[in-house]
């Protein structure tokens, strides 16, 4: 199935259990949550790193 | 008054920093949720730990170098402090040159260090305690402001997901 936008949300619920779908109800992006069960705890931590990196340059 | 500007968080220095100074602690909060795979930043380190002398002496000799400050007294440096002071205080909210470190003696509604569930994690190559994800979910539903709830969610969201795969590696 070619996922579209329209889809999306449907398509990530079928693929989930009650928590999931209520994650998605909320407005919660699960495929970063899906990306980031995938990493270890390292490599989360390295990219929330760069996140961080990246507004403390912003704000100065 | 003016507030010295704040520096760039680094985690893993201040990860490294403590663990190197023998300072026994957890890490709860933001980063444990960010370590259990939520996606939420955070801009600050939470850590539980003993509030007894030994360990408290370690961690401001830890700090001493990265001029640790009461945030809410930008003045007043943690080093300056008596330890019988230091022993009476339910948490400490530190500016550091390496970032914001904040220090629970009691996580609600778990209660002191001794009560909490920890595992130990590899977190850049150090294995740190964290706070398992089901406490960090009571924690984030009892405080229960807008970010926590997401923080929860998405913690329980996970959950399933790792049931859902475990039970499919084992059949």
């Amino acid at each position: 199935m070619l996922l579209t936008p329209e889809n999306l949300a449907d398509h990530l619920r079928s693929d989930g259990g009650p928590a999931w779908q209520a994650a998605i109800d909320y407005g919660i992006d699960v495929t970063l949550l899906e990306r980031n069960l995938a990493l270890s705890p390292t490599d989360r931590m390295r990219q929330h790193d760069e996140a961080l990196r990246l507004y403390f340059e912003h704000r100065r | 008054m003016t507030r010295r500007a704040r520096p760039p968080q680094q985690n893993e220095q201040l990860v490294r920093t403590l663990t190197a100074a023998g300072v026994e602690f957890a890490v709860i909060g933001g980063v444990a949720a960010l370590l259990h795979g939520a996606s939420q930043m955070t801009v600050d380190l939470d850590i539980a730990a003993p509030f007894n002398e030994q360990n408290l002496t370690r961690l401001l000799a830890a700090l001493a170098p990265f001029s640790p400050m009461h945030a809410t007294q930008p003045r007043l440096s943690l080093l300056d402090e008596p330890m019988e002071r230091l022993l009476q205080f339910r948490l400490f909210l530190i500016e550091t040159t390496l970032g914001r470190l904040d220090v629970l003696r009691e996580v609600q509604p778990l209660g002191d260090f001794g009560m909490l569930r920890t595992i130990e994690m590899d977190v850049y190559g150090i294995a740190a305690k964290v706070l398992t994800r089901d406490d960090l979910i009571r924690v984030k539903r009892t405080v229960a402001r807008p970010k926590d709830i997401v923080v929860a969610l998405e913690l329980e969201a996970a959950r399933e997901r790792e049931g859902r795969d475990e039970d499919t590696s084992s059949t």
